[in-house]
């Protein structure tokens, strides 16, 4: 995965390079990270050109935004429960269905067979073939209720929601002297995610005061510890925002940033 | 969570007394945390069993290097053996602060590489 200078995900200058070697090319419709909105469209419209299969992390898009999953043309797409309002343990695999029926079980159990002899066996047909054993009854319905819940708000409500507090955020935090703020400096390129640090201070510790403060962020590596390195990085803090954040939070986190500020001044 | 950031621990997180490098160290030992990317390395000179000389290095958040300047001041004088007898709970004592759950690693990461030192 490349970087340009912005910190964008260059994608698409990956594939044009190896293309030819390449036969999956995995990546995330939004950066973790970052809060970059990839064009995810012209990825999975390059991959098929080389003739690569796209595969889709939409856990970070998913929860905040309509996809139409069917006009991307993706041939994979994976979102998790947890951080669109249901519970853990679940999460959704999208595949075309060609490319399903031509891939074997990964897990062999009940219901994902169709009949059994001592030598052989036939699978069931999708989705069951890859749902072996006693599904995950309770985590589904919950993650159902957590659909129902969202799409009664409305995903594009949802979206301008956050992309307001993101603008408002990014419009105050970038007034703070020693903070730098990480990703794409336009706001219609990034998603409610804003990865920053503060000047002489360890993401960690920012994050501790931030709790004490009552603001929660996430600091570290976020499970991207190649891509912070090659940003030349140790670590960064993290605010996101939900549906569930106001104007409030944004002003409780620049107000905690500066109380960093003056405890470690 | 009871406040952390005790004038202290940002003394000695800004001005610390034993960071820096042994040209003659006869012990070392290093400890990272790969979830958060602290590292820190522990350095000791002995005479006569006796660490003499500490010195650490390494990156990391402002609990896990205090902590390190803190732990090397309090195993001066002491035989290696002692040194590794120091426990989690006595390097919380030292530090005087009550670290919750999520900073425990953290104060703890140089003492994890102290018991680390053959």
């Amino acid at each position: 995965m490349l970087l340009n200078k912005d910190g964008d995900q260059e994608w698409i200058g990956h594939l044009n390079r190896y293309g030819d070697s390449l036969k999956i090319i995995s990546f995330p419709q939004i950066s973790n990270v970052l809060g970059t909105v990839n064009p995810t469209a012209d990825i999975i419209e390059s991959a098929h050109r080389w003739g690569v299969i796209a595969v889709m992390d939409a856990a970070q898009s998913v929860p905040h935004a309509e996809i139409d999953v069917q006009g991307l043309d993706v041939d994979f797409m994976v979102f998790s429960g947890h951080k669109m309002l249901g519970p853990t343990g679940i999460g959704v695999v999208y595949g075309k269905k060609e490319l399903l029926e031509k891939m074997e079980p990964y897990q062999v159990g009940g219901e994902m067979i169709r009949e059994v002899s001592y030598d052989s066996a036939t699978w069931h047909d999708l989705p069951w073939k890859f749902e072996a054993g006693t599904p995950n009854i309770a985590g589904a319905i919950g993650l159902g209720a957590a659909i129902d819940y969202l799409q009664a708000i409305g995903m594009e409500q949802i979206w301008q929601h956050e992309a307001k507090l993101t603008r408002y955020a990014l419009d105050e935090l970038v007034q703070i002297d020693g903070v730098t703020v990480y990703g794409p400096a336009d706001a219609a390129y990034r998603s409610g995610v804003i990865s920053f640090n503060v000047e002489e201070v360890h993401a960690h510790d920012v994050a501790s005061i931030l709790d004490e403060e009552g603001v929660a962020i996430r600091s570290g590596f976020h499970c991207a510890q190649p891509l912070i390195e090659r940003m030349g990085l140790t670590s960064t803090a993290r605010a996101s925002f939900y549906l569930y954040n106001d104007d409030a939070d944004v002003e409780a986190l620049i107000k905690g940033i500066k109380k960093v500020q003056k405890v470690f001044r | 969570m009871a406040d952390i950031y005790r004038q202290h621990i940002l003394d000695r997180y800004h001005t610390p007394q034993f960071r820096g490098a042994l040209n003659d160290a006869s012990l070392e030992a290093s400890e990272a945390n790969p979830l958060c990317g602290d590292k820190v390395s522990m350095q000791l000179k002995l005479e006569n069993d006796k660490i003499v000389t500490v010195a650490w290095c390494g990156e990391g958040c402002a609990v896990s290097l205090a902590a390190a300047d803190i732990l090397s001041e309090a195993v001066v004088g002491m035989t290696i053996e002692q040194a590794k007898s120091v426990t989690s709970d006595k390097m919380i004592a030292l530090l005087g602060v009550d670290f919750g759950p999520a900073r425990w690693k953290c104060a703890t990461l140089a003492l994890m590489a102290l018991h680390k030192i053959e």
